[in-house]
């Protein structure tokens, strides 16, 4: 009985290194970034959503690996480029506190989850899924809350550079 | 010549009327405009925390950075525009200041300066979605929201996030 989790746990591995063995590396030229969506029952301010977007837009680009980093529903400047969609779902946002992580190191930290999907955006099967997140647990004077964004977004573009290149 | 003096007196009473018919041409309205705006995002080239200056015109928001122009944007191609009142905790040299005095310096991050959001989403020039937020002065909102509206932009004002419960109300239920 022991070796059914065990066994479980290799088949998901083995799916896992079939599924990342059917991405061509370099393949893809361009990527839309989509908005991320908000779980239910999440408060995930609408300033931090747009300075979301913007910072995987930001560090997505940054990779230099993809010919453009499209908005979602920017048309391509080749129609033809093969091109990814990435998507995503923000299933938690603890807001913290500046004032707290500099009294207190360690608490007030701020902190984002998502759950991501890359996607083809021809065809919208999923080539890629995981899961991200983002937090600003320290910093000069306890650090910027809204860095916790950019931590997130560049996780999601480490991600698609070992993916994808 | 009666007849002559008659027809003068008839053409220059119709004229007369056809002018106090005709709409008085309605002058042009003064920008609604605001220095010293913070940048939290969206704005390609300026930083998070930056000053811009924002001038909603006739037809568009101009929004310039260090006298040249970071956006313009007209109205129709706002897609989403939502206004709510926020906090921030000034940045910058005052956090030079109370890194060097420790107490200050946790005053100072508590103190929160109250100040109305504006999260403008929109479609670039091919058509892609993008964001601006940007942080304006106190009771700036009002003045903001009327003008967009005048111009048929909608504004929405999001209720703010309700409170988690507290765990003796969790406990109660």
């Amino acid at each position: 009985m022991k070796r059914i989790p065990w066994l479980m746990a290799g088949m998901i591995l083995l799916g896992t290194v079939v599924a990342a063995a059917q991405i061509e590396k370099g393949k893809y030229q361009n990527i839309e970034v989509m908005r991320f969506e908000t779980k239910e029952g999440v408060n995930f301010p609408p300033d931090w959503q747009v300075a979301l977007t913007d910072a995987l837009v930001k560090q997505v680009t940054d990779i230099k690996k993809f010919g453009q980093v499209l908005r979602e529903g920017e048309t391509a400047q080749k129609a033809d480029a093969l091109a990814l969609r990435l998507t995503g779902v923000v299933t938690e946002y603890k807001p913290g506190s500046r004032a707290k992580r500099y009294m207190l190191p360690g608490a007030g930290a701020t902190k984002i989850k998502a759950h991501i999907k890359v996607l083809d955006r021809s065809s919208s099967a999923v080539l890629f899924e995981d899961d991200v997140d983002g937090k600003v647990v320290m910093g000069v004077v306890g650090g910027e809350s809204m860095g916790a964004a950019n931590g997130l977004a560049k996780e999601v573009a480490t991600k698609l550079r070992q993916r994808f290149f | 010549m009666q007849i002559g003096r008659l027809w003068l007196g008839f053409w220059l009473a119709a004229g007369l009327g056809t002018q106090a018919q005709a709409p008085a041409p309605e002058p042009a309205s003064t920008p609604l405009q605001f220095q010293k705006v913070f940048h939290m995002a969206g704005l390609s080239g300026v930083s998070r925390n930056a000053h811009v200056d924002a001038a909603f015109m006739e037809g568009d928001l101009v929004i310039t950075h260090r006298k040249k122009p970071a956006l313009t944007l007209p109205y129709p191609r706002m897609r989403k525009v939502q206004l709510f009142p926020g906090g921030r905790v000034n940045p910058g040299a005052m956090y030079a200041g109370a890194l060097a005095a420790g107490v200050l310096g946790v005053l100072l991050t508590k103190k929160a300066k109250p100040v109305d959001v504006l999260v403008l989403e929109f479609a670039n020039e091919r058509g892609g979605l993008m964001g601006v937020v940007l942080q304006f002065p106190e009771k700036s909102g009002p003045q903001i929201k009327a003008w967009l509206e005048k111009r048929g932009v909608e504004v929405q004002v999001p209720e703010p996030p309700a409170p988690a419960p507290s765990p003796k109300d969790a406990d109660k239920k």
